[in-house]
């Protein structure tokens, strides 16, 4: 199929970020999937492969237990983090200690296919990007006065810049 | 003069007594949920008639002190009979008084009680026999379809998601299967069928627990044991498209991508997609026909269905006017699809198989006008 495969980790994507997501469906080289929290994210990257993944800082944990555990110990530290949990999914994909690959798809491994897209700072976001070597990382800052094609034009950016690119 | 005092607190707590045995009546009445107290098969009054019964007990020991001083006074009880009925009648008071306000008091927030209770008891019922209890589970069916959208359904597909997690615990991965498609079919009906206006979060709740059976089912599925290929899928999949017909019914067109996100996780899906699509462009929600309409072709390949329901959505979009129509030529373009008239007519076949007549009509006329090219007016087709 000539469609390079998309994940966009949104919570919001069913809510006011809908119209976002139209562009993408009706410019139509890309395949859509949407994540809602992080545990589906990490079940979507560990069961299919994608040309570029989305990644939102503010995402809730979901109905994985794992996920709820971590949240629920941030939340109880009052560690700033706590609601990151788009961060504490890079730290978990992307963090050096770990000597088995943390995806069981291979393809998800690769930070040049991630890009940040989130209404935090870059500057609030860095420090702990450098730490996960993710200085290079693709981002972008949501607002609401940004075009209803800044999804689709992100995602062309990442696609792009890491060569997935259909066109 | 004691006698007439001990006689007149005996027809004060028979009195009181009478106006008692009204309460469970009247409990029953603000307590239990109309359409409960109307099917159940289950008493949740029982804490009632034991409070009566405690009552009662007091009241037969003020009317035997009344007795024995009546006829027996030389019986002695070691203290002052009047002092004796006194506080009993003191105590029967007191307990009248207790147990109105606690009544009282639970008739706040009623409904979601009585769904705690159900919940309650149905976890004991699964931990204890590792099924659901029928009679509670159809209690709780009840309820569901029963409540007011928003809150009060939310509490039942709160009690719901909590009952699933208990299941899908069970065995390891081998669980009730009967019970869990329950599960599913309840949370439907709870968004769908309820006779009060939908809540667009529960739909998007209950869309979301599905998405997390369906990882659950994917993660247990092995070569020797296909869960993830069941019934329970196939009933997940007959529920979202249910939700997604009542959403749209409901104008809750931005939890589409939900939907779409639910029914790409479950194989042979594209029917459904098919159905979504054709009436979203019926009732000219054209942002969601055209998101179907992108996801529709990749599981028509996938479900082996050699895009019989892509070319069927693409012949509406073709008979939808001319930016459905510029829509559905770019669709084919950039899924390089240029349809044979074999292909067509296999999708024609396939839809009058289906009794989708009107497709089968619309895939005749879209092939006599996707020969005819792209209309040159529209300046992105030149």
């Amino acid at each position: 199929m000539s469609t390079a495969k998309v994940l966009w980790i949104e919570d919001n994507a069913d809510n006011d970020l809908y119209h976002l997501t139209s562009p993408v469906y009706i410019d139509g080289q890309f395949n859509l999937d949407i994540a809602t929290n992080a545990s589906e994210a990490f079940y979507y990257l560990n069961q299919r492969g994608y040309d570029v993944i989305i990644v939102d800082i503010r995402i809730p944990p979901g109905k994985d237990p794992a996920w709820r555990n971590k949240h629920e110990s941030l939340r109880r530290s009052n560690n700033v983090n706590s609601s990151r949990l788009g961060l504490e999914l890079l730290r978990c994909i992307f963090d050096e200690s770990e000597v088995q690959p943390t995806l069981k798809v291979g393809q998800n491994l690769s930070p040049d296919r991630y890009g940040i897209f989130t209404v935090e700072r870059h500057d609030e976001l860095k420090g702990e990007l450098n730490k996960l070597k993710l200085t290079s990382i693709k981002y972008q800052r949501k607002n609401a006065i940004m075009p209803h094609t800044a999804l689709l034009d992100f995602i062309k950016h990442v696609s792009e810049e890491n060569g997935t690119s259909s066109s | 003069m004691e006698n007439d005092y001990i006689n007149l607190i005996v027809e004060i707590s028979v009195t009181v007594f009478v106006f008692l045995l009204g309460l469970p009546i009247l409990v029953n009445q603000i307590f239990m949920p109309d359409d409960l107290r109307r099917m159940s098969k289950k008493n949740y009054n029982e804490n009632i008639i034991l409070q009566i019964c405690v009552l009662a007990v007091i009241l037969v020991a003020i009317v035997s002190v009344a007795f024995i001083s009546n006829i027996y006074p030389a019986i002695d009880f070691g203290a002052s009979k009047s002092d004796i009925v006194t506080g009993l009648f003191g105590l029967l008071l007191f307990l009248t008084l207790s147990f109105l306000f606690f009544n009282m008091f639970k008739s706040q927030g009623y409904r979601a009680k009585i769904i705690q209770m159900i919940r309650t008891k149905l976890i004991r019922g699964i931990r204890r026999t590792e099924q659901l209890d029928p009679a509670f589970f159809e209690d709780l069916q009840y309820m569901g379809i029963y409540s007011k959208g928003g809150a009060e359904t939310r509490n039942v597909i709160e009690a719901l998601e909590e009952i699933l997690d208990h299941i899908m615990k069970l065995r390891n991965g081998s669980f009730d299967s009967d019970g869990l498609i329950s599960i599913i079919d309840t949370l439907c009906h709870a968004v769908t069928n309820s006779v009060e206006p939908g809540s667009k979060n529960n739909m998007i709740e209950v869309l979301t627990i599905y998405k997390g059976i369906l990882m659950t089912l994917s993660d247990y599925n092995t070569p020797e044991n296909e869960v993830f290929y069941g019934n329970e899928t196939r009933k997940i999949k007959d529920c979202t498209t249910k939700i997604a017909l009542s959403a749209l019914k409901r104008d809750y067109a931005d939890m589409m991508p939900l939907v779409l996100n639910v029914l790409t996780l479950i194989p042979r899906s594209s029917d459904k997609l098919f159905d979504i699509g054709h009436l979203a462009l019926g009732r000219g929600q054209y942002q969601i026909a055209t998101n179907v309409l992108a996801e529709i072709m990749d599981r028509d390949n996938i479900d082996y269905l050699t895009m019989n329901n892509y070319l069927g959505l693409v012949a509406h979009f073709f008979m939808s006017g001319e930016s459905a129509r510029q829509y559905a030529r770019r669709s084919l373009n950039t899924n390089r699809v240029e349809p044979t008239l074999e292909q067509t007519q296999s999708a024609r076949e396939y839809h009058y198989i289906m009794s989708n007549f009107k497709t089968a009509d619309y895939l005749s006329l879209f092939h006599q006008e996707f020969q005819k090219g792209p209309d040159t007016k529209l300046l992105s087709e030149q």
